[in-house]
């Protein structure tokens, strides 16, 4: 009776000590049983990517053999200093869209933690059965690579020499440039009031703008202020229209009596280059069923962009800018390589829309 | 005798004392200009203090009252009025004397703005301070000659006299780019700035297609004003070709000239140009060759 006992605690033990190894090694992603269904598998390869732990992700493959290194790991990683260099896997949210006794598709939409605000990126995954184990079969791609050559630029930029702030008065100082806000809009959405339009540089050298607008309530009082932020294109060159947006959360339409404008410029050192080209664009409905504008983007200089990020205007049949939607693009734009971007327009504002107008802006690491 | 000694020695202390309870005066010139150096004469006996109090000077020394004391220029820099203050012992007297600006020695020219647009009518204004050689406003009237030259040409206006200091003109642009350089004078004074004149908005903004391959290059023709000036390098022109994958943009700036830039060609396209709100012709392409 005394030896029962203990030989059941014994037992106990070990088998606790046992559940306890296998749960933390499936929370480390160690296999160690097979992926018994599509979902297990894709899990399982998503955990190796949010670990970075890259090797372990590529032997999680079905075609493993088949896909290089360098461009799984561009792919997922990112590269030339693009904004998926910055960015870690946050979460995923699977949905399994087809599935037979041999083979499945997964949508699999990751949820990317970046340096601006969360980016999704959907993606369809083939997932097929390998024996009694499920593996994910990744479309095989390349690193893209232009051919070798030498790209000649017609480099244009303007410098800005300041007396500085011992300059005498009176003496000459360079004026800031012309800019003009061309149109306002506010319009309502559900939780929010949002400030729209465009302004455009009426001078000959680049501006330096950012928008701001003051809410003035019905008793004549202003009592909220926000600026554009990221939602204009701050660098202007001689002639070139931004779009504008400033969202003003928990408002409503009727607490607003008047919107007041304000466009700050200065003179800032610039340059025209590199020119990036906004082709195909479309309106069209992505895999989740929302409405996108969507195109790609062509770097026409051979300077390679780390970090792209689209603005693009909406009119009605009047002309009217009825929206501003932007996004960034998560890959970096090689020369000459077209690279696709969509921007989210909600539908009642699709319907709505009967031209558009897409800019692109473009951060450069120095030196890359 | 001795009577007769301390009634005198009485009487030269009551006629000291007499002496010393005169108050002092001050007599400062009528006509005081900035930075000249003045004489002020005193009254009085004694040793007393003198104070100068003025807007941009303070001073204090002592003095024997009845002397004249001397101001330097740099006590009177300023102009202004000043108050002069004599103190002997518990008496003192005070007078002030307005000191008036000098003549102009320095010009200060505001020209406004520093870029304008060719052919623009009053759009250049040009502001002149006449300070005297301390920066105090020059408030006698002036003769400024104001002055614009550019590559072809130059024109000056006949004097014009400040008033309050200040005089001003108004140009207009000329019809040609190019710097225009403003000057004010005043007999050998001379103040000059420069203003970038730049074209217009663009004129008869036209372009034209080639085919190259899989691609077609799209190049504008010399991008002018109507007056024929180039307009800015880096000044945005909008291509626009629309077929049947969608709209394709590209925002080129003017590099020595002309607007360049290239698309790929799948079929019949539209092509337009547009510089700010100026449009350019619109070409219709056929399918690739």
């Amino acid at each position: 009776m005394k030896y029962r006992l203990a030989l059941g605690l014994l037992l106990a033990t070990l088998l606790l000590v046992a559940i306890g190894w296998l749960q933390s090694a499936k929370a480390a992603g160690v296999i160690l049983y097979a992926q018994k269904t599509p979902e297990e598998a894709v899990q399982s390869l998503l955990r190796s990517v949010r670990e970075r732990n890259w090797p372990k992700a590529q032997a999680q493959l079905a075609n493993a053999n088949q896909v290089d290194a360098s461009a799984f790991i561009y792919d997922l990683a990112g590269g030339d200093g693009s904004l998926r260099t910055y960015s870690t896997l946050e979460d995923s949210e699977l949905s399994v869209l087809h599935q037979n006794a041999g083979e499945a598709l997964v949508r699999v939409k990751l949820n990317w933690s970046t340096a601006v605000g969360s980016i999704s990126d959907t993606r369809d995954l083939q997932v097929v059965r390998n024996g009694t184990d499920w593996k994910v079969f990744w479309p095989v791609s390349q690193v893209p690579k232009l051919p070798a050559q030498v790209m000649s630029v017609n480099y244009l930029r303007w410098d800005v020499v300041n007396r500085g702030p011992e300059g005498e008065w009176g003496t000459a100082s360079i004026d800031p440039p012309k800019v003009r806000i061309i149109s306002m809009n506010a319009v309502e959405r559900p939780d929010s009031v949002i400030v729209i339009g465009e302004l455009v540089n009426e001078d000959t050298i680049p501006a330096y703008v950012n928008v701001n607008a003051a809410l003035i309530g019905a008793n004549g009082l202003e009592f909220r202020e926000e600026g554009s932020f990221d939602k204009v294109s701050h660098i202007l060159l001689p002639s070139q229209v931004t779009p504008y947006r400033i969202d003003f959360p928990q408002l409503r339409l009727n607490q607003l009596k008047q919107v007041r404008m304000d466009a700050k410029v200065a003179v800032v050192p610039a340059s025209a280059d590199p020119v990036i080209g906004v082709m195909n664009q479309r309106l069209e409905t992505d895999a989740l069923g929302k409405k996108v504008l969507a195109g790609e983007l062509v770097n026409q200089s051979g300077q390679t962009v780390n970090i792209a990020h689209v603005l693009a205007t909406c009119y009605d049949d009047n002309g009217k800018v009825v929206w501003v939607s932007d996004g960034y693009v998560d890959r970096a734009l090689l020369p000459m390589t077209p690279q696709p971007f969509a921007v989210d327009l909600p539908a009642d504002v699709a319907a709505r829309v009967q031209r558009f107008r897409v800019m692109a802006n473009q951060y450069t690491r120095v030196g890359s | 005798m001795r009577i007769l000694h301390c009634a005198f020695l009485l009487g030269l202390g009551f006629v000291a004392m007499s002496q010393a309870e005169t108050p002092p005066g001050l007599h400062p010139p009528a006509n005081v200009s900035a930075g000249d150096a003045i004489a002020v004469s005193s009254s009085g006996t004694g040793s007393a203090t003198f104070y100068l109090i003025g807007p941009g000077h303070v001073a204090k020394r002592h003095f024997q009252a009845g002397e004249t004391i001397q101001i330097s220029s740099g006590e009177i820099a300023t102009a202004g009025t000043y108050q002069a203050i004599t103190c002997n012992g518990q008496e003192c007297a005070s007078t002030s004397f307005y000191v008036t600006p000098n003549r102009g020695a320095e010009l200060v020219l505001l020209v406004h703005p520093s870029r304008v647009a060719v052919g623009e009518p009053n759009a250049i204004s040009a502001v002149t301070v006449v300070v005297d050689r301390f920066q105090n406003l020059a408030l006698q009237p002036e003769g400024v000659t104001f002055r614009a030259i550019t590559k072809e040409s130059a024109v000056s206006s006949p004097p014009q006299m400040t008033r309050n200091g200040v005089v001003w003109t108004r140009l207009n642009s000329g019809p040609k780019d190019g710097t225009v350089e403003i000057s004010a004078s005043l007999g050998q004074l001379s103040e000059r700035r420069v203003v970038q004149q730049v074209a217009a908005e663009p004129c008869h903004l036209q372009v034209s297609a080639e085919h190259k391959g899989d691609r077609v290059v799209l190049q504008t023709e010399l991008v002018r004003d109507c007056g024929g000036n180039l307009v800015p390098d880096g000044t945005i022109v909008t291509f626009t070709k629309l077929d049947k994958l969608g709209r394709s943009t590209v925002d080129a700036p003017i590099k020595k000239g002309v607007a360049r830039t290239e698309m790929g060609f799948g079929g019949p396209a539209t092509i337009s140009v547009a510089c700010g709100v100026v449009v350019g012709n619109d070409i219709h392409m056929g399918g690739p060759r």
